[in-house]
This record gives C-alpha cells, sequence and structure tokens, in this order.
C-alpha cells in the first residue's frame, strides 16, 4: 500500500503524491523514515531535509520548521517553509548566511537576534544540502504536477 | 442650455474619467484572481492545522494543559476587533458595509472593546465615530505574505494573552463571487468555535468551517502541548492571513464591479452629452442665421427711409411754393405699379396680398375703403380660405394709408393673430 503525502505551507501547497513509498522526515527529535502503516503520530519538525521516494525517483525539501500528521495511509507535513532541494538559489543562500552572520557578530536587539540566527541556521541547512547534492550526482525526480 | 463650448468640455472629461475607470478596472479584475488563488493555496494548511487542533484538544480534554490561546475564559470583560478594510476608496460599498457590521456587533457584544484596523478607511470611520483603537496598520503591499501580517496578529496574541481583552474577532468580508461579497465577524482567539447567544450578532459570525477526518489516536512526540506550540501560532496567524486575503479579493471585485458601472455610464453620460452637444450647436447655427436675415433686413429699412428722405428733400427744394400738391414719395413714384406693401396689415402675408392685388385692391387707402364683402369676394375668387382677420384689415389700413404708423402699431399690438382679442 502507497502513502499519500502532502507537504503545505501557509501560504500553498507545495507537493502533493498520491503514491510515495517511504518519506524520510526531519522530525525534531531525530530523522524518521515512515513506511506504509505507520501507527498515527503527530511530532513537530526540525531543520532538516524531507526526502519522499517513490521506485527510483525521489523528491527532496529542505523544511525548516513545522508539524506533521503521520497516520497509517497518510502523510501532511505542515511546514513553516518549505523549498525544493533543487531549487535553492544558492547565491540569495550565501548572501543570506553573510548577512545574518554579520549581524550576529555585531551584536543587534534581542528580537532581531532572533530572526537572524534563524536566518543563520537557514542558510546552513541550505548550504549543507546543496553540498549532498553536489556530492550525489544527477538524481531521478518524481514529475512534480504542482503548478509552482 | 451651455454652450456648445462647455459641452464639449464636459464630454471631454467624462471621456478622460471613463478611461481611468477602465484602467481600474482592469486591473482590480486582475487583482482578484491573485487573491483568490492565495486563499485557495493557504486553505489546504488552515483545513489542516484546524483538524489537528481539533484533534489534539479533543483529547487534551482528557487532562493535558491546553495551550493558553485554546482556553477559553469563564468571563468576557473586554473584546478586541480586528477590522479588515482597504486603504483606499472607489469600491462601492465595500469599506462602509464591513465597517458598520464592526461597529454593530461591537455595540451588540455589550463590553468594552478595542479596535485593531487594518486598512486606512476602517481607520478613519472608527476615529469619526469616536471608537477606542488601539492600534492601526495600513499599507499593506498588494501581495502581501504571512510575514507582513505576522506584527497584527503578534499584537492580538499579546494583548489576549496579558489578559486585557478575552476575546478576539477579526471583522472582515468573505469572498463569495463577484458580485457578492459577505461582511463577516470571525471568533478568532480563543482559538475555539465562537457561539453567540444574540441573534442579530450571530448573523454576523461566519461559520466554523466543518472539518472531516474524524478523532484520531495520535502519539505526540515529543508532547501534545510542543505540537501546539508549534502549530497554534501559526494557525492564529494564517487565520488572519486569510482573513487578509479574502478581504482583498472582495475589495478588488467590488472594485471592479464599481468601476465597470462608472464606465457604463460614463458611456451613456458622453452619448446623452453628445446629443445636448449637437442641439447646441444647431441651435447656434440657426441663431447665427436669424441674425444675419435680421441685420439684412434692418439695413434694408434703413435705407429704404434714408431714400425716402431724400426725396421729400428733393421736392421740397423744386416745389417749394406748391403746398398742395402731394409731394411725391419714392414708393408712389415706383409704387404705382406695384401699390402698397399689403403685408404689413397683420393677418395679410405675401399670398393673401397677392390676392388683393388681383382683385385690384393695391394700396392701403383702397383696402381702407373696401368693404367685408368685397373683400370676401376677392379671397374666394382667388381660391383661398377667408381670414378670420379680415374684419380689422379695413382699419389697420386707415392707419397705414394716412401714414400713421405709431397708431397702426399701437393698434396691432391690441390685436391677436390679426383678430380683436
Amino acid at each position: 500500500m502507497p502513502i499519500h503525502v502532502e507537504v503545505v505551507t501557509q501560504e500553498k501547497r507545495v507537493f502533493e503524491e498520491p503514491e510515495a513509498d517511504i518519506i524520510i522526515i526531519p522530525g525534531s527529535e531525530g530523522e524518521m523514515g515512515v513506511l506504509p502503516h505507520h501507527a498515527p503520530v503527530l511530532t513537530t519538525l526540525g531543520f532538516g531535509e524531507l526526502v519522499i521516494r517513490k521506485g527510483n525517483a525521489e523528491e527532496r525539501f529542505a523544511i525548516y520548521g513545522g508539524v506533521v500528521d503521520i497516520r497509517p495511509d497518510k502523510v501532511v507535513v505542515l511546514a513553516d517553509l518549505a523549498e525544493s532541494s533543487f531549487e535553492l538559489d544558492i547565491e540569495a543562500i550565501d548572501k543570506a548566511r553573510e548577512r545574518a552572520a554579520q549581524m550576529m557578530a555585531e551584536g543587534i536587539p534581542e528580537e532581531e537576534n532572533r530572526a537572524a540566527a534563524l536566518a543563520l541556521r537557514r542558510a546552513e541547512l541550505a548550504v549543507r544540502i546543496r553540498n549532498k547534492m553536489q556530492s550525489r550526482g544527477t538524481v531521478m525526480r518524481i514529475i512534480d504536477e504542482n503548478d509552482n | 442650455m451651455a454652450s456648445a463650448r462647455e459641452i464639449k468640455k464636459r464630454i471631454r472629461s467624462v471621456k478622460n474619467i471613463s478611461q481611468i475607470t477602465r484602467a481600474m478596472e482592469a486591473v482590480s479584475a486582475s487583482r482578484v484572481r491573485r487573491a483568490q488563488a492565495k486563499v485557495l493555496a493557504s486553505r489546504a494548511y488552515s483545513e489542516k492545522a484546524w483538524e489537528i487542533l481539533l484533534n489534539v484538544q479533543h483529547f487534551a480534554a482528557k487532562g493535558t494543559p491546553l495551550h493558553p490561546l485554546l482556553t477559553e475564559r469563564a468571563e468576557v470583560k473586554a473584546a478586541m476587533v480586528v477590522l479588515i478594510t482597504a486603504d483606499r476608496g472607489l469600491a462601492g460599498a465595500y469599506n462602509t458595509n464591513i465597517v458598520r457590521v464592526a461597529q454593530r456587533f461591537a455595540q451588540r457584544l455589550g463590553k468594552p472593546v478595542k479596535f485593531v484596523t487594518i486598512g486606512r478607511k476602517g481607520r478613519d470611520s472608527l476615529i469619526h465615530a469616536g471608537r477606542n483603537i488601539i492600534a492601526e496598520f495600513s499599507d499593506l503591499p498588494a501581495d502581501p505574505t504571512t510575514d507582513d501580517i505576522a506584527p497584527v496578529a503578534r499584537l492580538a496574541i499579546d494583548e489576549f494573552l496579558s489578559g486585557s481583552v478575552d476575546q478576539v474577532f477579526i471583522a472582515y468580508t468573505d469572498f463569495i463571487n463577484t458580485l457578492t461579497q459577505r461582511p463577516v465577524v470571525l471568533g478568532w482567539l480563543p482559538l475555539i468555535p465562537y457561539t453567540t447567544e444574540d441573534q442579530v450578532a450571530a448573523e454576523y459570525v461566519k461559520d466554523v468551517p466543518v472539518v472531516s477526518g474524524g478523532a484520531q489516536d495520535y502519539e505526540y512526540e515529543p508532547n501534545a502541548a510542543a505540537i501546539l506550540d508549534e502549530i497554534v501560532p501559526r494557525f492564529t496567524e494564517l487565520q488572519l492571513y486569510q482573513a487578509v486575503l479574502e478581504s482583498q479579493a472582495s475589495e478588488h471585485s467590488a472594485r471592479m464591479v464599481a468601476m465597470r458601472n462608472a464606465s457604463d455610464n460614463a458611456t451613456q453620460l458622453t452619448a446623452d452629452l453628445t446629443l445636448v452637444y449637437n442641439k447646441a450647436r444647431q441651435s447656434a447655427i440657426t441663431a447665427e442665421i436669424l441674425d444675419i436675415v435680421g441685420g439684412a433686413e434692418a439695413l434694408h429699412d434703413t435705407i429704404e427711409k434714408a431714400a425716402d428722405e431724400i426725396l421729400a428733400a428733393y421736392h421740397a427744394a423744386t416745389q417749394p411754393s406748391n403746398g398742395k400738391s402731394k409731394p411725391a414719395t419714392r414708393k408712389n413714384v415706383r409704387g404705382s405699379s406695384s401699390g402698397d406693401d399689403l403685408t404689413r396689415i397683420e393677418g395679410i402675408g405675401p399670398k393673401m396680398s397677392v390676392a388683393l392685388q388681383t382683385a385690384g385692391i393695391t394700396t392701403f387707402a383702397q383696402l381702407a375703403q373696401s368693404s367685408e364683402d368685397t373683400l370676401t369676394a376677392a379671397i374666394e375668387a382667388a381660391g383661398m380660405r377667408l381670414a378670420p382677420s379680415l374684419s380689422t384689415w379695413a382699419e389697420q389700413a386707415a392707419f397705414a394709408a394716412k401714414g400713421d404708423w405709431d397708431g397702426l402699431r399701437q393698434l396691432q399690438d391690441t390685436l391677436v393673430g390679426g383678430r380683436k382679442a
């Protein structure tokens, strides 16, 4: 039995695949692989890479926090922010990281500090994913049916 | 009637206005679609989140402490309404409607209400109404993201958590279709379905969506509270975000319809004014022709009078002693063949004068002495209809024959269409 998987953010439905085989979720308590007939779990997401596999093809997303609803036949990822690993804007990420790092170094008010720390974490994750992607070479992707 | 030039100016300005309204209509039409697409796109998250919330709440009811944003307060001392309007007008009744609903709802609550406004129009109306506004947010971008509305959500959550208000509502306009937008009030905080006993207030309250999926017995990782901490603020924010998007879709479609009506009216007005303009132009031409004709006539009279005077002076000079002899006027000299101008008698037109001349009546003197029977015979001989003014002709002609033009005029003034009044 395949798993229906949906990745949604507040602003849009990022991805939907009705027949995935396995989903690797970056939970806040560690990565977890979800196969069909998983027990119902609600868990929070950390910063990490979400992987959805279907046969030989796969789809990857950089996830920055959120919640996931796991049911035996369905997984709904409510991400605070999700970007396809294949479409990361590398230049923008580098710039964001530099800016965030600089802000952190200069010392700024509490409120902005949190935002900067968040941006920095995001940028670091994106860089890590990018490096991994580059070392892995070409990957067969699940055809994205979404209009994004 | 205004002059043709003034009307032309108005036509031009109406046409300019219609160009602007047409442009605004086109802009709004594309924005409606965009806002609608965004509402739909964000619905997936909110449905899921709402489902999870209900689920967590369902099991939390067994003893786990609820998230503070989910806790209903026993006593509601004060409430807050977030009013979402447009920054700009020209959108039909869009702004008025939602402001009115928000105010009525606040009245119905019967508790002190603090307002937070998104959009200048709502702010201005509430200030005018003397309401208590604690914050205002305007100039949201045309394409807002959750980041843009986050400060509003933060403020509402802080106010709620600090206990200064016990309920928070969002007053916004639900987009139903291009022609219909419904101003509604959404029970926002605490995040539980809001119900009210008050019939009137209940009319404005938006129904909570029914969520399928049922209660699943979940395992929580790491625990229910952590899940709620993650999802509740997001969901809270999202509800406001969706209300803003719905309002924007409504605003733009209201504006689109208003602008379409304005364009149609402008087209109609242009057509009407063009008609008036053509009429004015025509009457101006007619007036001009009449002026020219009148001028020519006046000139003609003046010349004749001058000629008469010259002739009179000539006769006076050549026959100074012969007082008895009738001074030959120019008319007499020339008029022996054609007679007097009988059309000067009111009631006699050019045709009638020809008829009379045919019957041998060519001078005023002859006419003055003609009996009504003679005249009737003359007219009938010419095959014309009898004139009702016949009876006064002799009297009029008597003045004319004496050359007493003033007397004639005085008499004619008392006549109506040549008849005695």
